[in-house]
């Protein structure tokens, strides 16, 4: 009977609800512009350098990277009279030293390029990020996920806009370990595994929140990312480092519009996409497209070890038990010896790299320093 | 009685006397003093050798003084009836008729062989066709009604006649139908009561009867005077499945409408759906000139209007959501619904409020006669309805209901996202009508909706609306009634919350208004008709409160201040037949809009933005302050040249003002739009529109032709400014941009009404542009230039047929083809904080690809018995028959730092139904 049913909301279109999704690649969009994109903000906090990148815009079908402004003037002025001027690195990144800047001060970028062009930011207020509370953790009822949360406070009511940015981490081991390796074709000991592996990554969803519309600066249980067991990043160890900044309102509205541009559209009900900028023009042309929103904050972190291991084993079998002549030949990853009954030599047992070299999986045998 | 019999043959033509043309004539001479006609004959007898056929009882009476000598028998006979309404005739067999009122034809025409083609003289035999002899045997057709006080001659000049067109099964009223006589060509269409009333030259007439789905009559009278005749119609057996799309079959040609059409439930429900229920609103879009933005929406776009631009009455009350489940369903129980008419081009000066289109839903009223029930059985819904008389043939009454059992299907599917979900709305429909006597009587009206749902457990919505109307409707005298009007409308909807419990919220939005109009209409001269009236309207919006749901919840309560404001009009409109081929329509509407206090008013700079960094402060306003007012006049100017019999132009200039709007940031129609009255940032909605039309009607008006053009205005149309939210935002004038928008577009359409084979098939040319008004904004779309708006697709085509294999099966074949929708699509892409992010074209400058749909239903109606428990109808039908995969939105995300684009399509296989429909 449930199968009847089932069918019947199939063929009513019940699922077609849910809608059919297929890729769809848009004809080439002729005679885009090259436009500049500024990124990075003021770090105001007096402890960390602060850097700002420039570079271009291009055609979304373009697989070339994105081509960088070098040699540009990147100055920061006050309008209370200083000014920071910003040094060169290299591929269109620009750094300045540490400052201790006058809190009550705002700011604004003004970069000038190689062609001539000037390009300005409104003025910004200098915006303090409090510190995160504490971080916790939420175990789905069917042990699927696990949820990570941040918690924090202003208690002078003052923050409001906040913005999380985070990094992931987790540590995990390829189901067979490799004790031998082939060098200068022999046989010899593995001076260090390749086992074990550390893994980074640095999601791009915008998590933004905002105690604007709450009688108290309070930030409870905000949801910052759900790890899935099936992800197998929690089998091992796993840690998170989050980032809190502090927005302006001007900033949050930038944030959140191109969250909702470049995340969110689509859906029936979701808002039409809108070109999002930023609060930086060209001085001689207000028209000209510049993409990017200058800021002056003191971004603050914390980082979170999950307490939790969940996921499942690979099952990962032995390729093969090769001889040694055989084996130096072999392309498979050495995991063990493995002497026959009555064998004067031992055989060696082999295992593809995918099952005994975690590096294969994309992370890097580097402990971190925080591990 | 057989000479009784013989007037049965007499047909409704005029005539005085027939002159015998045998030249040897009779003569007689003769001398009676108040002799009886019986001495006069017995005399004539013996001296003529004619013979006599006569009634006795009829002429009795009659006295007869003569003095003859050697006069002709016709001359003796004139002079003997010579003050009196008796007529004879004399054959070439020397026979005389004597007659009362119409005298015996007793020749052939002398042409009639001859093939002349002259038109027949007055007095000339036709015999009776087939179609009328079928006709004498209904009664009230051979009778002969006399109107007015009668006389014993008809004196000269116009008299009025009035009266009712009613259902002879089921007592409602014929809406619509048109009431005509032909010579001279004089005619009017029922009302929304099935009341008529027309004035004609006194004297004898046919008058002809015709409508929708009712068999063609006709009356005839004697009209002496002004009068009443209230007329009953059959229903017509054939037309179970006729495609009938409007009223009165040249309407197109002799009405001065414009871009007016008229779909009755019978038509709405040969239009297969996705989910086999008879959608009123999906069959609106089947006409030209009507468009949405997309598949699963029925918000209308009429004439490159927007969704909100549509006055959508259900008996003159306001329905500010029409649909349910997010636009899957149109709000409307089919089986409560007797037709739908639509105006998009000449809107009568009776209706304002809206700029594009007005769409008059009538319910359907009771049986006045006996109890019946009807309903159906869908895959989705289920529905119910139960009518019958309170006092016969006085008042009736009406309730239907209608329901989804898609809770229940959610409940026991495998899939856990759908085991969450919800879905569930109902509708109730009540209709009262009472005729309290001949000159009054009373309709009253109620219809409740209800909406519920939340998908995969987390946000819920609900919506609802409530509709009550009042109609007392009055003749004064033959040539002037009025209907008097009240209606109160509320729609309200809420969105909750609870996953996280320091932010659960509920959110509630509601707007009701309360309206009170009073119509007359006054045959004030044969060739003027006049319509005026006045009308109020009280608006009371909240435009949301958001509270705390929960002892947990932080969430602060917030309430955006409530709006009011009346509008109010009054309007004058007169119809003037100048002659036989011109026809023209002026109607004056004046309106007035108060946005009323008690509100805190947002102040901005003056000379700069409607944005927040121009804030500067608020302005109290006290309860019953007047805040703004904006006022101005709405010009309805149509006319009809009759190039032929069968063809005619027609031209039209409107304008019309709207004081509400629907602020939306979504592509299509969303239950949590918000509704925004005019204040003092915003300005009421302008537009006007010019058209001109050719219609042809071929086949006997079994095949009609048209061509419409039209070029159209919209000023203060407000468009979404992007970024900000309309949910809960204290300063919803600087989310918004004001923008002009212009339209224009030709619609051809050709329509098949009778016969086996019947629909229509149309073709439509159109584009709508929109341009912000402040053009040099930062915020202006597309640089301040002009940009495609949503629903603009220049290319429609739609065929909608119907092929009636017998009464009991007819299958239907519908294909629609249009433009894709405009999208905007990404152009470039950049890299910040490591991720690359995506920005976009210019607004709507891409199209998606186009949209092409096959539909196909089956109708099986079951046995025709009239003995059993309850007649029904299957309906197979097959949506997207093809299972095109037409996208309906277009779409980019960027997830893992790659863009991706996606197409979405909604009703992307074929979709089969099966539904049920009973009646008993």
């Amino acid at each position: 009977m449930k199968k009847i049913l089932s069918f019947i909301v199939i063929i009513v279109g019940l699922l077609a609800l849910e809608g059919c999704v297929v890729p769809f690649s848009p004809p080439e969009v002729s005679t885009p512009g090259r436009f500049l994109v500024i990124d990075g903000f003021l770090n105001t906090n007096g402890i960390d350098s602060s850097s700002i990148m420039l570079t271009y815009t291009q055609v979304v079908s373009n697989k070339n990277t994105f081509g960088t402004e070098l040699r540009a003037r990147v100055t920061v002025e006050g309008n209370k009279g200083s000014t920071y001027t910003f040094t060169e690195i290299g591929k269109g990144l620009y750094r300045l030293p540490a400052q201790k800047v006058n809190p009550l001060e705002q700011f604004r970028i003004r970069i000038k390029t190689t062609a001539n062009k000037e390009y300005l930011s409104e003025y910004v207020e200098v915006k303090q990020t409090p510190p995160i509370d504490s971080i916790t953790y939420k175990i789905a009822a069917d042990k699927g996920s696990v949820q990570v949360l941040v918690n924090t406070h202003d208690p002078l009511n003052k923050t409001r806009y906040y913005r999380w940015r985070f990094e992931e981490t987790w540590e995990y081991h390829s189901p067979l370990i490799s004790y031998f390796e082939i060098k200068n074709k022999a046989m010899v000991d593995r001076t260090s595994l390749i086992n074990v592996c550390w893994q980074t990554a640095r999601p791009s969803t915008i998590l933004l929140a905002s105690t604007a519309k709450l009688s108290q600066d309070i930030i409870n249980d905000f949801p910052v990312t759900t790890i899935t067991a099936a992800s197998n990043k929690l089998r091992v160890r796993y840690s998170i480092l989050v980032k809190q900044i502090g927005l302006t309102e001007d900033g949050f509205a930038y944030w959140n519009s191109l969250s909702k541009t470049t995340e969110k559209t689509g859906s029936l009900f979701d808002p039409q996409p809108s070109q999002v900028t930023g609060n930086i023009k060209n001085t001689a042309n207000v028209q000209e497209l510049v993409f990017g929103h200058f800021s002056a904050v003191s971004p603050q972190e914390k980082r979170f070890f999950v307490p939790v291991t969940l996921g499942f084993s690979v099952f990962c079998p032995p390729s093969d038990t090769l001889s040694l002549a055989d084996a130096l030949k072999w392309t498979d990853i050495i995991v063990s010896q493995y002497y026959p009954e009555g064998a004067r030599f031992p055989d060696y047992i082999v295992g593809t790299s995918e099952c005994a070299d975690c590096r294969t999986q994309g992370g890097t045998l580097v402990r971190p320093s925080f591990w | 009685m057989k000479k009784q019999l013989l007037i049965f043959f007499l047909l409704s033509v005029f005539g005085s006397v027939t002159w015998a043309q045998n030249k040897t004539e009779k003569r007689i001479s003769i001398t009676l003093t108040d002799g009886t006609f019986n001495q006069f004959v017995k005399e004539a007898e013996s001296q003529t050798g004619c013979f006599f056929y006569y009634e006795k009882g009829l002429i009795d009476s009659l006295k007869i003084t003569i003095q003859a000598q050697n006069q002709s028998l016709t001359s003796a006979l004139l002079q003997v009836f010579k003050g009196t309404d008796f007529k004879f005739s004399i054959d070439e067999q020397q026979r005389v008729f004597v007659t009362s009122d119409q005298a015996i034809i007793t020749a052939l025409p002398s042409n009639l062989f001859e093939g002349d083609d002259t038109p027949a003289d007055q007095n000339q035999y036709v015999a009776p066709t087939t179609d009328e002899s079928d006709k004498l045997l209904s009664t009230a057709e051979s009778k002969t009604y006399n109107i007015g006080p009668q006389r014993q001659r008809i004196m000269e000049g116009k008299s009025a006649i009035s009266g009712y067109v009613r259902n002879a099964v089921t007592g409602e009223p014929v809406i619509g139908a048109a009431v005509y006589i032909e010579s001279p060509s004089i005619g009017v269409t029922t009302d929304a009561l099935g009341f008529f009333a027309l004035k004609i030259p006194n004297g004898k007439h046919t008058l002809k009867i015709k409508s929708v789905g009712m068999r063609d009559t006709y009356r005839r009278i004697v009209l002496y005077g002004d009068g009443k005749l209230d007329i009953q119609t059959q229903e017509s057996v054939t037309a179970l499945k006729e495609v009938s799309v409007v009223a009165g079959k040249d309407v197109n040609i002799a009405g001065t409408q414009m871009g007016q059409l008229k779909l009755s439930i019978k038509t709405m429900k040969q239009v297969p759906t996705a989910f086999g229920e008879t959608d009123l609103l999906r069959a609106v879009l089947t006409l030209p000139g009507v468009k949405s933005a997309s598949e699963s929406s029925v918000g209308l776009n009429v004439r490159g209007g927007s969704t909100d631009q549509n006055l959508i009455l259900l008996n003159d009350a306001v329905i500010y959501n029409p649909s349910h489940l997010f636009g899957f369903f149109s709000a409307f129980n089919p089986d409560a619904i007797k037709e739908i008419e639509l105006y998009k081009s000449t809107i009568p000066a009776r209706y304002g409020g809206r700029l594009s289109s007005v769409l008059e839903i009538n319910g359907r009223d009771g049986n006045k006669k006996k109890f019946v029930g009807s309903g159906g059985i869908g895959l989705l819904t289920g529905r119910l309805s139960v009518e019958g008389p309170i006092i016969k043939d006085k008042t009736s009454f009406l309730v239907g209901g209608r329901s989804t059992y898609s809770n229940w299907l959610f409940r026991r599917l495998d899939n856990n996202a759908f085991n969450k979900s919800t879905a569930n709305f109902y509708d109730v429909n009540l209709q009262l009508s009472h005729e309290v006597n001949q000159k009054n009587s009373l309709t009253l009206s109620g219809y409740f909706s209800n909406d519920k749902f939340k998908l995969f457990g987390d946000t819920a919505y609900a919506y609802r609306n409530q509709v009550g109307s009042f109609k007392w409707k009055h003749t004064f005298n033959s040539k002037l009634y009025g209907t008097f009007t009240g209606a109160f409308s509320k729609y309200n909807y809420s969105v909750g919350t609870s996953r996280v419990p320091i932010n659960a919220f509920d959110l509630t939005f509601d707007i009701q208004q309360s309206n009170a109009k009073l119509d007359f209409t006054y045959f004030i001269h044969p060739k003027h008709t006049l319509d005026f009236g006045v009308s109020s309207i009280l608006y009371k919006l909240s435009p949301g409160t958001i509270t705390p749901a929960g002892e947990k919840s932080l969430i602060l309560p917030d309430v955006l201040e409530q709006e009011q404001g009346v509008e109010s009009a009054i309007y004058i409109e007169d119809r003037y037949d100048v002659n036989s081929r011109l026809s023209l329509s002026a109607g004056l509407r004046f309106s007035t809009y108060s946005f009323l206090g008690p509100k805190t008013v947002n102040n901005y700079t003056a000379g700069f933005p409607i944005e927040k960094i121009y804030l500067d402060g608020t302005t109290e306003y006290g309860k019953g302050k007047n805040i703004r007012s904006y006022q101005g006049p709405e010009y309805r100017i149509s006319g009809r040249y009759r190039l032929t019999d069968n063809t005619s132009v027609k031209a039209s200039y409107n304008t019309t003002r709207q004081y509400i709007h629907l602020l939306s940031n979504t592509m299509v129609m969303s239950p949590t739009d918000i509704w925004k009255l005019s204040d003092t940032h915003i300005k009421p909605q302008l537009g006007s529109q010019w058209a001109v039309g050719f219609y042809r009607n071929l086949r006997g008006n079994k095949l009609e032709l048209s061509v419409e053009a039209y070029y159209k205005t919209i000023q203060h149309f407000l468009d979404y400014k992007g970024g900000d939210s309309l949910i809960m935002n204290h300063h919803i004038e600087a989310a918004v941009i004001s923008t002009t928008g212009k339209a224009y577009g030709v619609e051809l359409m050709a329509k098949k009404l009778t016969g086996k084979l019947n629909g229509w098939v149309s073709y439509t040319y159109a584009r709508t542009l929109l341009r912000a008004d402040d053009r040099t904004s930062p915020e202006a779309p597309n640089n301040g230039d002009y940009y495609p708006s949503n629903y603009d697709k220049p290319h429609d085509f739609t065929l909608v047929s119907n092929y009636k294999f017998s009464h009991r099966f007819s299958l239907s074949f519908n294909f629609t083809y249009s433009s894709g929708r405009p999208y905007t699509p990404p152009i470039g892409k950049y890299i910040l904080e490591g991720v690359q992010r995506i920005y976009y074209a210019e607004r709507n400058q891409y199209r998606i690809p186009d949209y092409y749909r096959v539909d196909f239903s089956m109708n099986v109606e079951g046995n025709h018995k009239v003995k059993k428990l309850a007649h029904s109808s299957w309906t197979f039908a097959v949506y997207n028959l093809l299972g095109r995969k037409n996208p309906s939105s277009v779409y980019f995300r960027s997830q893992n730092g790659i863009i991706q684009g996606y197409m979405l399509s909604i009703f992307g296989r074929p979709i089969p139904t099966v539904t049920y429909n009973f009646r008993f």
